[in-house]
This record gives C-alpha cells, sequence and structure tokens, in this order.
C-alpha cells in the first residue's frame, strides 16, 4: 500500500501534467524560448564560418540549458501564486508532498529542455560529438541539478516582488557550480578533457543533483508553512516596552 | 564611549600603523602593495566564518521561530556579503598588480566570485519581501544551501589536486609557513582587528533592527499614528458546550 505522502506527491504531479495538457500555453511558451534560446546562440557561430571548439561548444549549450530553464522552471511554482491556487493546493496537500510532486514536474520539464536543446544545438553548430550516449548521461544529470536547484529557488521567492526576475536572479547564484561541472562533462562529449577529471566532475554534478533535489522537500513544510499566514509575533522580545540593549537568547 | 570603543580605535590605528612600516615583500612584482594581503585573507576567513554562521541562525529560524533569529541572520549575510566583496576586490587589485590582469579566469578567484554572488543573491532575495515572516523563513532556506555550497567553494574546491595544480594563487602560505615574521605579525593583528570589529558591528545591527521591529510594532497599536488598538491579539470564536452554559447548536 502507497503511503500517503507518495499518493500525495503523485496527485499533485499527475495534477501538473494535467493542467499543462490542458491548455498547453504554458508548454508552448515554454517550448518557443528554448527553441528561439537555441537558434539564437547558433547564430552566434554564424559570421565565422568555422566550427567552435569543443570547449566553446561545450560552454555555449550549457548557457542555453541554463537560460531556458531559468525561463521554462519557475512557472510551475510562481503561476500557481499568480492564479490564486496556491492555497487551495496546501489545503489538499502537505507542502512537502506538495513540494515533491511539482519538483518532480520540474525534473521531467528540464529532462526535455535538455534534451532538445543537446539534439538542436548540436545540429545548428554542426558539432562533431565524440561519446554521444555520454553527451546524453552527463546532459540528463546536468538537467537534474538544474531542475531541483531552480525548483528550490522558485519556492523561496514565493510572495515576494519581481518573483519571476528574482527566481533567477537568486537561482543562478545557486547554480553556478553545477554550470562549471556541467561544462567539464559535456566538454568530454566533444572530445575534450581529460577522463578522471570528467568522471569527477560527473559525480559532483550528481552529488548536486540530489542535494537539490532533497533539500526543497526537507524545508518545504517550515517554508510554505509560513507562506500567507497573518503571523503575530510570539517574541516577548518585541513587545512594547521592551528593553533592546541586551541581546536576549 | 565604553572601554571596548577605545581598544577598537587603538587597534585600528595601531593595524593603520603597522600596515605602512611593515618592510616590503620579497618574491612579489610590487613589493609594497604586497600588504594588501594582510586584508585580502583577512577578509576572506571572516567572510567563511560568517558563511558558517548563517547556516546556524537559519537552521535556529526554522527551530525557533522568531524575528530575533532573522534579524541575527539577515545582519550577518550583509556583513558577508561585505567582506567577501572587500576580498574580491583587493584579489582583483592584486592580481593586476602581480600577474598582470585584474581577472585571470583563476579557479580560486572564479570560486570565490561564485560565492559573492550567492551573497548578492542573498540580499536580493531580502529585499524583494515586505513580509517579515516570509523574508524570514525564506532567506532561511537560501542561508542553508548558500552556506553548504559556500562551504564547498571556499574550503574544498581550491583543494583538489587538479585545481590546485592549475591556479596560480597560492593555497599554502599560511599552512606551509611560507610567511616571514612581519608579515605573520600583520596578518594575525588585521584578523583579529576585523573579527572584532564585525562582531561589534553584528551587535550594533542586529540591536538596530530589533528595535527598529519593535517600533514598527508599537506604531501598528497606536491610533495616534494611524494604528489599529484592535489589531493586538488574533481572537477566535471558541465554542462553548452546553454543560459551560453554552446554547445547544
Amino acid at each position: 500500500m502507497n503511503s500517503p505522502w507518495l499518493e500525495q506527491t503523485k496527485a499533485v504531479f499527475f495534477k501538473e501534467i494535467r493542467t499543462d495538457w490542458r491548455t498547453k500555453h504554458g508548454l508552448f511558451v515554454g517550448g518557443l524560448f528554448v527553441l528561439l534560446a537555441t537558434i539564437a546562440m547558433g547564430f552566434a557561430t554564424m559570421f565565422d564560418g568555422q566550427q567552435p571548439s569543443p570547449d566553446l561548444t561545450a560552454g555555449m549549450l550549457v548557457v542555453t540549458i541554463l537560460f531556458s530553464g531559468a525561463t521554462v522552471i519557475p512557472r510551475i511554482f510562481l503561476a500557481e501564486e499568480d492564479q490564486g491556487t496556491f492555497e487551495l493546493l496546501r489545503l489538499f496537500a502537505a507542502p512537502g508532498p506538495a513540494y515533491a510532486g511539482k519538483l518532480f514536474y520540474a525534473l521531467l520539464q528540464m529532462i526535455l529542455v535538455a534534451t532538445v536543446s543537446c539534439l538542436m544545438f548540436v545540429e545548428m553548430v554542426q558539432a562533431p560529438v565524440v561519446q554521444p550516449v555520454f553527451l546524453l548521461v552527463s546532459a540528463f544529470v546536468f538537467a537534474l541539478a538544474l531542475g531541483g536547484g531552480l525548483a528550490f529557488a522558485s519556492s523561496l521567492v514565493l510572495g515576494a516582488a519581481n518573483r519571476w526576475m528574482l527566481a533567477s536572479a537568486v537561482g543562478i547564484p545557486l547554480l553556478m557550480p553545477v554550470v562549471v561541472l556541467g561544462i567539464i562533462c559535456l566538454r568530454y562529449s566533444f572530445g575534450v578533457g581529460r577522463w578522471g577529471e570528467t568522471f569527477q566532475s560527473l559525480i559532483g554534478l550528481g552529488g548536486m543533483a540530489l542535494f537539490s533535489i532533497a533539500i526543497g522537500p526537507a524545508l518545504a513544510p517550515w517554508l510554505w508553512g509560513l507562506a500567507g499566514q497573518d503571523k503575530q509575533s510570539p517574541n516577548p522580545n518585541l513587545e512594547p516596552g521592551h528593553n533592546p540593549s541586551k541581546l536576549e537568547r | 564611549m565604553k572601554v571596548q570603543h577605545h581598544i577598537l580605535a587603538l587597534l585600528i590605528f595601531a593595524a593603520t600603523l603597522y600596515t605602512f612600516l611593515a618592510p616590503p615583500a620579497v618574491g612579489f612584482a610590487e613589493s609594497d602593495l604586497a600588504r594588501v594581503i594582510f586584508f585580502h585573507v583577512s577578509c576572506a576567513f571572516v567572510s567563511s566564518g560568517l558563511m558558517i554562521m548563517a547556516i546556524y541562525f537559519g537552521i535556529q529560524w526554522f527551530r525557533k521561530q522568531t524575528l530575533e533569529w532573522d534579524a541575527r541572520l539577515g545582519t550577518v549575510l550583509e556583513l558577508g556579503a561585505l567582506f567577501s566583496l572587500f576580498t574580491i576586490l583587493t584579489g582583483i587589485l592584486f592580481s593586476k598588480v602581480q600577474w598582470g590582469h585584474f581577472w585571470h579566469a583563476d579557479p580560486r578567484q572564479t570560486s570565490f566570485l561564485m560565492v559573492v554572488l550567492l551573497y548578492g543573491g542573498a540580499i536580493a532575495l531580502r529585499t524583494s519581501f515586505s513580509d517579515e515572516w516570509k523574508r524570514a523563513s525564506a532567506s532561511a532556506g537560501y542561508a542553508i544551501a548558500l552556506g553548504v555550497l559556500g562551504v564547498f567553494l571556499s574550503f574544498f574546491y581550491p583543494r583538489i589536486p587538479a585545481v590546485q595544480q592549475s591556479s596560480v594563487h597560492p593555497s599554502d602560505t599560511l599552512s606551509g609557513g611560507k610567511l616571514d615574521t612581519p608579515y605573520q605579525i600583520g596578518f594575525l593583528g588585521i584578523f583579529i582587528l576585523l573579527s572584532f570589529l564585525s562582531v561589534f558591528i553584528y551587535r550594533m545591527r542586529v540591536r538596530v533592527v530589533l528595535m527598529e521591529q519593535q517600533l514598527d510594532n508599537f506604531n501598528e497599536h497606536d491610533p495616534a499614528r494611524g494604528g489599529d488598538p484592535a489589531s493586538v491579539g488574533v481572537v477566535r470564536p471558541v465554542a462553548v458546550s452546553e454543560e459551560h452554559g453554552g446554547t445547544p447548536g
């Protein structure tokens, strides 16, 4: 028998799929942005007349996936608040499973974004792929790490001003190490780099993916438990008349 | 003024004097400018210490959930951002003089730039919330992620053998005893000074934040200032059973 946590997570996950599939607006806009970002990045080498170096190819591909993800993933969390259904969601699911359901949908979308970006970008710049299987593996792990980090950042900014921009402004610094590790892994697919360094980077990328996926559901009960509450201060230190000259534990 | 203020002023005077009196270093392109390592390394140590404190205060916020812990967390994040900025700026200056470029794409330089960006994201996050409770929970979640990543980027990543080999930034100057006695004294003295200074600023800032919160709380309840005295306390309807004199339902 499935646990309530798992049942709620599955319910939220399938709710996200059904909602996006019913309107298709988010899928269309997100998909269009991914295509446009990949094409625009492909134009960067158009006038050179030569194939970019493997290092540059890997870097450009990673940047494309990063900014595509930064546009697509926050919508999963922020659109819920804009539509006014976030409080309704919290009535039907505990914060942890609600976050996990959205997280798994974010990971699914991120894998699709990475796959489409890889295939289109490689074709546009005609980059020779030396290790195609490793390209897919490293893109997959990279997508997991990015998706987890962006989902966490998006959950932090609920209720903030300019939250659509803030999600990227907060998420991308958290993902800088992921970007570097992703470039090291992907450049090996294009024939550059040593296996030892690449393998270490892949392990590091996997570790970061696990960390970013685990931290969200663990903190969601506290992050979303307070969101929207009209909470008065329980701290007697903050009552009028209290002398704040001494720091009290 | 209190005794510790006089001591702090004396320490600042002594540190300034020593910085000018310390002998020029041997083995540097600009031997007089080598004195910047007094401040560069000290600021790096202080910002790393503040990063670890941010993790602690973030966890304490989730455990205790009082605005005092948020005041402490916010102060530590602000100070950490300031000291990390000083570190990167002094490092950039030294890099230009010693190695000929403001930015060397050195792994150590790059990893610390990521730390600065992480702090920048924390400041951006805190300034985007008008609700103090949402701000506190979001900041605490971000601080934990910042601390874990920051500790890795500051302490572990630069010591990976492959990174050490490719970096021109020395990593064993202190541990390998490569500093001469005058420079050891200068570094230690300024590190102690900056530690005292950061504690002094931290205590003052937390006190100011708590007083501001107290004033806001007071103004909310004072009708002369546009507040609503009825907003004191939250009244919840209580169902009274028949045996205690209530009317039957």
